[in-house]
């Protein structure tokens, strides 16, 4: 079998990985949040990582706003 | 594969077997991530470590970047959908040598947007004139239905002929059973 493991993250460590996945791809994470919060999965397939944490946070997480 | 909360486990032990069946050299890994206050969402990506590359090694030396997010469906009892996927064959595993790519958003999206679910082939076109000037190939979107896991496996090894683990009779069976199920699944 591959090796499998699951990583149980905080709501902060998420917002930090997100923010990772996103400066590596050489975007910024506050336009990720945006355009995540607003469905335009724009440069999906640069963004696909930071995209798919995004939606491990709550709709109303204040990331998507601030 | 159950729905409820033990449905994230057995969807990570099914990728796990169907990779390893298949395209995936032993020294691959995938990984689950979850937040602990929200438990009705996962994350399933290739790879060791989480800020590393999603890539899983292959079994001809190349690398398939793999990025799914799933829910539990609480309307339908738990069942496991998918939400957002992306898997790409690539010459290594850090760069943009890609070769092709299968794109899937469940999520509504504006009218200007590609299809949910569509193909990228990285290429030159026989035929002169066919797409847009300075249209490369690569960024055409073959519109498709949601490209499964499954599809990704038989593409790799069929096709493009990654060595399999398992011969071609035990994946192929494996394959066929699994993709009608996880169909009923995953995309309802």
């Amino acid at each position: 079998m591959l090796s499998t493991k699951t990583y149980t993250y905080t709501r902060d460590e998420i917002v930090e990985l997100v923010r990772f996945k996103s400066l590596e791809q050489g975007h910024d994470p506050a336009d990720v949040f945006r355009n995540f919060a607003a469905g335009d999965l724009r440069h999906f397939s640069r963004l696909v990582e930071a995209y798919a944490y995004c939606g491990l946070l709550p709709e109303d997480d204040p990331v998507f706003t601030s | 594969m159950a729905g409820g909360r033990e449905a994230f486990g057995h969807f990570e032990r099914y990728v796990n077997l169907l990779f390893c069946l298949t395209v995936a050299d032993e020294d691959s890994a995938i990984r689950l991530s979850r937040n602990r206050s929200q438990p009705l969402q996962a994350v399933l990506t290739a790879g060791h470590d989480p800020s590393g590359k999603p890539v899983l090694r292959l079994a001809d030396g190349r690398f398939l970047r793999l990025v799914t997010r799933v829910h539990l469906d609480p309307s339908s009892g738990g069942a496991l959908r998918v939400d957002t996927q992306s898997w790409q064959y690539q010459n290594a595993a850090d760069d943009d040598s890609w070769v092709f790519r299968a794109d899937y958003s469940r999520a509504r999206i504006a009218a200007t947007s590609p299809p949910r679910g569509h193909l990228h082939v990285d290429g030159t076109l026989r035929q002169p004139g066919a797409l847009r000037p300075k249209q490369p190939l690569g960024r055409v979107h073959f519109p498709c239905r949601r490209p499964t896991l499954e599809a990704a496996v038989v593409l790799l090894a069929d096709e493009f002929g990654v060595p399999t683990n398992a011969p071609h009779e035990v994946w192929r069976a494996a394959v066929a059973e699994h993709e009608a199920k996880s169909a009923r699944l995953f995309d309802a």
